[in-house]
């Protein structure tokens, strides 16, 4: 995502989160020994949020305005295709790991063996020695994690037990 | 007191932890990618199981550590491990291409070192004088403190006001939902039962430092640094190197220290304008940025006394001097310590003990720095793909294990998403985060002023204190645009 498009993304996601407490603030009972009551700061600051919001966005459209007056483009910045590809893929193992977890459909210990080692491959490429790298750290760094946690800090971790 | 936390800190469990925190601190400031907050955010769920003044001992020397351990890779690499080293590459690099490389590294270890030993001095000396007087300030006084820092980081700290502020209110109105601090009522939550407790401070601190971090440098993975061999012939300074900066390193490390104890500024400044200062003040202006001595001194004093710097105010008003502070706060809360000027009052032996950890960290740092740098140097070449898994799977086991909730794992992934888009936006994380911490703090004294006199806001604006305070927080928001118009005047 480039830079403009994610200061846009940025104030419309912050007005719309803004949007959504002032609603929920609202509806709170206003305060009986306390003057402001619960809602008032969450509504101001959500007001507060929505000023300077606006306030980027504008500044940013009269920019790049300018920029386009004066012939100028912006640099764009471009991520290579292998590279969207890793992060997408990161991503969705690191969603699906933690997904897993919460429906508890496997042990700590295989779940977190197999979504490094494929994170691994993911991000280090498939050849003898990344895959034997891969392998070898995928298996140590979960059973050390599961080790020290559940031996020593007494936590369950996790997934199915 | 301070001798006896010296002690406290010197018993050999409490030394091994805080030698590992140093060590941990300089491995991860070295590799490129990776930074003392992210260390940080991410041991603070480890330090649940451990006694408090050993916990704050091992961050603080992770603190002390990380911030230093950023010189390896920019005057090896050509690549700042941390923000605040950007400066040291300038000077750092070119010095070690033209086959000095130890003795470049020497000068940052031994400036560095000077520069946390003065900060210290400051810590020591001035927490508890402002301490004392942070105790006689209203709650209306607090109040507008808090809100004076935070015009003050989002000015300073961020490149964009604007983007700086409103990054610093999302992390205020983040920190809202839950119970409310003054009354106890349930607010914001939405109906979600989970939200009941509101997002808890780790979640939100991983994401939004290592979480956001992995995403971002994801994007960077195909970077290659320059590689420069090392040699150790230099690393030790004589006694005449030691001499010839010594007034540079004492200037730059006051400056860092003074940096430092402004709300939010951080290490990165406090180093770029120590250097400048001290490239106004040399006699051979023009070699800096070709390898000049003055300058990775300047860069290394500056950024390792905002170390101590920004421990002041933490320390005396509760208020982080940085965002590695607001994480140490969110990690005190975590062990049920209240931050504040009270913390003395409350908790002298927490506070003793965080300063008496700062110095024993400084040392150890000068020790490790020398003796490990050649081993360091190795591990700062890892490549960066092996590094991202493993440190997110330490985030979601981390994360998990505070609460045992899989609720607060997917709070930690929205804050990373959230801390990407501000970053990928121009918006700084440090006001987010420190919005997040303080807002609370600021709310609670605000309706606390208000409850006692009746609702009046009268006396909050009569009061001089807080008037000072939002005279100054109303001139840092107009001052940049009131030199632009003037600037456009003159240009008209």
């Amino acid at each position: 995502m480039s830079k403009p498009a994610a200061e846009v993304f940025a104030c419309l996601m912050t007005i719309m989160l803004s949007g959504m407490m002032i609603y929920e603030a609202s509806m709170l009972p206003p305060g009986s020994f306390d003057p402001l009551g619960s809602g008032s700061v969450p509504l101001v600051t959500s007001y507060i949020l929505i000023f300077l919001a606006l306030a980027v966005l504008i500044r940013g459209v009269v920019a790049r305005r300018n920029e386009e007056g004066d012939g100028y483009v912006g640099q764009r910045e471009t991520a290579s295709g292998l590279t969207m590809v890793r992060v997408g893929g990161f991503v969705s193992l690191t969603v699906l790991y933690v997904a897993l977890s919460n429906l508890k459909v496997l042990h700590f210990l295989p779940m977190s063996i197999g979504f490094l080692f494929a994170a691994l491959l993911l991000l280090n490429g498939v050849c003898r020695r990344s895959v034997l790298v891969s392998g070898v750290v995928s298996i140590l760094i979960p059973a050390a994690l599961f080790f020290c946690f559940t031996k020593f800090f007494t936590v369950d971790l996790p997934g199915a037990f | 007191m301070l001798f006896e936390s010296l002690l406290n800190v010197l018993s050999p469990m409490h030394f091994l932890v805080v030698c590992i925190g140093v060590f941990l601190g300089i491995v991860v400031g070295a590799i490129p990618g990776l930074s003392g907050s992210m260390l940080i955010a991410l041991t603070v769920p480890v330090t649940y199981y451990m006694l408090s003044d050993q916990a704050i001992s091992l961050l603080v020397a992770m603190y002390v550590g990380s911030i230093a351990g950023g010189l390896i890779s920019a005057t090896l690499l050509r690549m700042p491990g941390t923000p605040s080293s950007v400066v040291t590459t300038l000077d750092g690099y070119p010095m070690a291409r033209d086959g000095q490389p130890g003795k470049a590294l020497g000068i940052g270890i031994a400036a560095s070192f000077a520069g946390g030993m003065v900060a210290w001095v400051a810590l020591a000396l001035l927490s508890k004088p402002l301490s004392v007087l942070a105790l006689k300030l209203t709650s209306f006084n607090y109040f507008a403190l808090i809100m004076t820092a935070m015009v003050l980081i989002a000015s300073i700290g961020g490149k964009d006001l604007l983007k700086g502020l409103l990054s610093g209110f999302l992390g205020m109105l983040a920190s809202m939902p839950g119970v409310d601090p003054s009354v106890g009522q349930l607010r914001l939550t939405f109906e979600i039962g989970n939200l009941a407790s509101g997002f808890q401070l780790l979640p939100v601190l991983v994401g939004v430092f290592a979480v956001s971090q992995i995403f971002n440098d994801l994007l960077n993975l195909n970077r290659t640094p320059d590689n420069l061999a090392f040699r150790a012939s230099g690393l030790l300074l004589s006694m005449r190197d030691w001499l010839r900066n010594g007034w540079n390193m004492l200037r730059s490390s006051l400056i860092g220290t003074v940096i430092g104890i402004l709300p939010g500024v951080g290490a990165a400044v406090g180093s770029m304008i120590a250097y400048s200062t001290a490239k106004s003040f040399s006699r051979t202006p023009e070699k800096f940025g070709e390898g000049a001595e003055e300058g990775i001194v300047a860069a290394e004093a500056g950024n390792s006394s905002t170390v101590g710097g920004a421990l002041i105010p933490l320390v005396a008003l509760g208020i982080p001097g940085s965002v590695i502070d607001a994480i140490l706060i969110g990690a005190l809360m975590i062990h049920q310590i209240q931050p504040g000027p009270m913390l003395f009052v409350t908790n002298p032996d927490v506070i003793w003990n965080l300063i008496a950890a700062n110095l024993v960290a400084t040392i150890l740092m000068f020790v490790m720095m020398l003796a490990l740098t050649p081993y360091i140097a190795r591990i700062a070449r890892i490549p960066t793909g092996y590094l991202l898994p493993v440190i997110m799977l330490f985030c979601v086991v981390g994360t998990f294990a505070l609460n045992n909730s899989i609720f607060d794992v997917w709070v930690m992934l929205a804050f990373g998403v959230v801390g990407v888009l501000l970053e990928r936006g121009g918006f700084s994380l440090g006001p987010f985060v420190i919005g997040y911490v303080l807002a609370p703090v600021a709310e609670q004294n605000l309706r606390q002023g208000l409850m006692i006199t009746g609702g009046d806001i009268g006396p909050m604006l009569a009061d001089p204190i807080s008037l000072v305070l939002f005279a100054i927080a109303i001139a840092l928001v107009v001052w940049p645009y009131a030199v632009e118009a003037r600037r456009r005047k003159v240009a008209q």
